[in-house]
């Protein structure tokens, strides 16, 4: 384990961050402060999510309409949908992109500085005007995320509104995987090869493709839900020789690989957490690229599992059962590396290390879950149930967001320079890992038991169950108020962080000082510093 | 009725400790249903879930036994020339596939039965409507619409004061159940005058949406010994009362059915 | 090595077009292929 002395880089870049509030953070260029301005605003964001979250588990909490009228029941699953997946988890990791990528591949900056901070810049827009839907005659979209017609263009003046707030979503997120894709092939330091780079920039690199395939796609849906609308086409509409189920292809074609696009960078965090607290390096690394890659061609391969119901032919519910069971293959490979890493490892419980493993385990039971709801004639039982809801919710929460958390508390001493309070962190960890489970396990047995999903009151059989899923939202809301105070706390001081951090983290960004500087390997690291810190 | 649940482990066990209130279900898995498919279904989605478990006690087994036996507060020295082994990593590619076609074999099975919808004695046409079923019996041209109950959507009212305990099969109650013979092969045409719903009756085990401007067909045979009362409910988002636009099948033998229908045709039919 | 990034930064802006150009083409093509549903 070489410790190194840490000021190897040529920090010629002397100048720091711009002053004023419009200079530097409207007009940033700067990855880190776009970085930045990323993870503080999917903060916002799961927070706004969360609380819709709560409204909905209370209003769940027993039989009866306690709170909401159904539409606003209905508006808030899918504002809540869409605030977590678009607002919460995409940022977040164009976030950690942002921060970590140049860091970890020797580049002074992403590519595309100036169409960095275009692509920041379109979100708070986007959701200011998604979120206003919520004011206007007829209440904000209430047709669920997946926006299925005819329901969804029954829909007032929100309609069109959140089709914009959607299309600028796109938008952001292809320029900003264009940026994440032209850092990666163009701006890597001589020396660091492809397979030498960190699986999270692997990851992101796959997911980033997979983002350029597919929100055009997303647009491309969302746009003729427009033209239906208001210029008199029919692409959904039977009357006029379209097909509303044609929309729900074309949703999963996007919505599939979306799917992966929150979880793939998931992987390449817990790809590095679990090597640094194990003291080993990555089990398997090229099995990993390759596991990555195939996810995200089966990816395209798989999308009708999400419609078994809506009556395909046989031959097409074979198809697509078989390929959504071959993605437990590749998933399987990169669980075994993972336990493998552990294995004969030297293993060490920070934050970061905890957060990754609650996410080893709990992401695998959403594995199981989901293989259960490719059996076709199962699925029959679990489509459009708490089943699903349950299955979705443990790999975007303890899989995506557990990953989110344990990668800012994996960099977060890099970032700040200082180590934040240990005690805290593991509270927010067990009192989360405790909670999310409370929250989540229920469901499984709800949709078994016959609930079905995005029902705003339901039958007395299923009260019990709904209470004790309730209590553990409300406790896992509580849990994540403790993530900004240790976040704030660490920001404003602390001990000083060293510049490794951790005693067995290898990557280039640990080869920049704590605080990584503003400006960062504006010399490329000498062939030196990549070997030091290159593990495979 | 709690039923006999084939999950197990310590979780559940911790959890279902809780103190039972008064309308107590805590109910944790599918049942088997009521027709000879349901059963199969039932059984695979066991199948799997035993697959699941044996799996997870393996590879959790395996992480926990890491964590406990390698840690570095233990003096735990990391052993880091083990990066790579073709020979596990081809075990833990192979083994999986080979688990994955024993298990896709009886879903396909299943899969084939539930799609042939041949030979039906019964054709019954349900029409999804915001926020009601209509059901239109092919052949003696019985026609009725079936919705909510007049007690439950009292109680669901927002804040409507009334315990929704006190109201028998809340939210899962119609004025008109869709009444069917058992033994006989009953074929369902799905379609909707709106939005997309789903039609589904746990029991029956068959689900499938209802499509305006397209029809989906399906089919189920209770078993002959199972007449009695069957509830559902609309599977697919359709709109501000999605939640209330219960299905109940009345199931019932042959000869009832027969005098049912008998007796609902001349007053009812067009 | 200054002319050798600025010659890196000349090739990532291309790829960049290219790359959007792509995604624009796939939006394009999504609805086209689909104007015979009665657009």
């Amino acid at each position: 384990m070489a410790h190194s002395a840490t000021d190897t880089h040529a920090d010629h870049d002397h100048h720091g961050p711009a002053k004023g509030f419009i200079r530097r953070w409207v007009m940033a260029t700067n990855h880190k402060d776009i970085g930045t301005m990323y993870l503080v605003f999917a903060g916002i964001m799961f927070f706004i999510g969360g609380a819709m979250a709560m409204v909905i588990r209370a209003e769940l909490f027993k039989p009866g309409l306690q709170f909401l009228d159904p539409q606003l029941f209905n508006s808030m699953t899918t504002m809540h949908a869409l605030f977590m997946i678009f607002g919460g988890v995409m940022p977040a990791w164009v976030g950690l992109a942002n921060w970590m990528i140049p860091m970890q591949v020797g580049a002074p900056d992403m590519a595309l500085p100036r169409l960095n901070n275009f692509s920041f810049w379109i979100l708070p827009f986007a959701f200011l005007l998604l979120i206003s839907t919520l004011f206007v005659p007829g209440g904000s979209p209430a047709g669920g995320w997946t926006l299925y017609p005819p329901l969804s263009v029954q829909g007032g003046d929100s309609l069109p509104m959140a089709i914009f707030a959607i299309h600028m979503m796109g938008i952001s997120s292809i320029l900003g995987s264009i940026n994440v894709i032209v850092t990666l092939m163009n701006m890597r330091a001589p020396g660091v090869t492809l397979l030498r780079m960190p699986l999270f920039c692997w990851t992101w690199l796959i997911t980033a493709y997979l983002l350029i395939l597919v929100m055009p796609v997303l647009a491309g849906a969302v746009t003729m839900l427009l033209t239906d609308h208001f210029f008199g086409t029919t692409f959904f509409s039977a009357s006029g020789g379209g097909d509303p189920v044609l929309f729900q292809h074309v949703f999963w074609f996007f919505g599939h690989p979306e799917v992966y696009i929150l979880i793939l960078p998931a992987f390449g965090v817990v790809s590095e957490v679990i090597p640094t607290f194990s003291r080993k390096p990555l089990f398997g690394f090229e099995s990993m690229v390759y596991a990555t890659a195939s996810i995200g061609f089966l990816s395209f391969i798989v999308w009708a599992h999400h419609m078994f119901t809506v009556g395909m032919p046989l031959a097409g519910q074979m198809f697509f059962m078989l390929t959504t069971m071959l993605i437990a293959v590749p998933t399987g490979v990169k669980v075994f590396n993972w336990s493998a890493t552990m294995w004969k490892g030297s293993i060490s419980f920070e934050p970061p290390m905890l957060f990754a493993i609650a996410f080893l385990f709990l992401f695998t039971i959403g594995g199981f879950s989901g293989l259960m709801l490719a059996m076709v004639p199962a699925d029959f039982q679990y489509q459009d149930t708490y089943f699903v809801v349950a299955h979705f919710h443990y790999v975007l929460v303890p899989g995506s967001i557990f990953s989110i958390i344990a990668g800012i508390y994996y960099w977060l001493p890099k970032w700040s320079g200082h180590m934040y309070n240990m005690k805290l962190a593991k509270w927010h960890f067990w009192l989360s890992a405790i909670f999310v489970n409370v929250l989540f396990f229920p469901q499984h047995f709800l949709g078994l038991a016959g609930m079905p999903r995005r029902i705003p009151d339901y039958s007395t059989q299923f009260s019990d169950w709904n209470a004790v899923s309730s209590i553990g939202a409300f406790g896992f809301g509580l849990s994540q108020l403790l993530f900004p105070i240790a976040i704030w706390q660490c920001v404003r001081g602390g001990v000083q962080a060293t510049d490794r951090v951790w005693e067995g983290a290898h990557g280039l960004e640990w080869e920049l000082p704590s605080p990584a500087p503003y400006h960062s390997w504006g010399t490329p690291p000498s062939l030196e510093v990549i070997n030091r810190g290159s593990v495979h | 009725m709690l039923r006999k649940s084939g999950l197990t482990g310590a979780l559940l066990a911790a959890m279902t400790v809780f103190a039972a209130p008064a309308h107590a279900e805590w109910a944790l898995n599918m049942t088997k249903g009521v027709t000879e498919l349901s059963g199969e279904i039932y059984s695979l989605h066991m199948t799997i879930f035993w697959w699941c478990v044996a799996i997870g006690i393996f590879v959790f087994g395996w992480m926990i036994l890491s964590l406990v036996k390698y840690r570095k507060s233990q003096g735990a020295v990391p052993d880091t020339t083990m990066v790579h082994s073709t020979k596990a990593e081809i075990i833990w590619t192979v083994l999986p596939v080979l688990i994955l076609i024993v298990m896709a074999v009886p879903a396909a099975r299943t899969l084939i039965k539930l799609e042939d919808a041949s030979n039906t004695e019964l054709t019954i046409r349900v029409t999804a409507y915001q926020w009601k079923w209509q059901y239109e019996y092919m052949d003696s041209g019985v026609t009725f619409f079936s919705s909510l109950s007049r007690e439950s959507d009292a109680a669901r009212q927002l804040d409507s004061g009334i315990d929704p305990a006190s109201v028998p099969h809340y939210l899962l109650s119609v004025d008109n159940p869709l009444v069917v013979p058992v033994g006989k092969k009953v074929r369902l045409l799905l379609t909707s005058q709106d939005v997309i719903h789903a039609w589904w009756v746990p029991a029956l085990a068959i689900k499938k949406d209802a499509i305006p401007g397209f029809i989906n067909e399906m089919w189920f045979q209770i078993l002959p010994d199972k007449a009695g009362i069957y509830r559902g409910q609309c599977a697919e988002l359709c709109g501000r009362d999605h939640g209330f636009m219960p299905i109940v099948v009345d199931a019932r033998s042959p000869a009832d059915f027969a005098a049912w229908i008998a007796q609902h045709k001349t007053p009812t039919s067009n | 090595m200054l002319q050798d990034e600025a010659e890196r930064r000349r090739k990532a802006r291309n790829n960049a077009f290219r790359l959007a150009a792509f995604a624009l083409a796939v939006y394009v093509i999504f609805i086209v292929s689909f104007m015979h549903r009665g657009a």
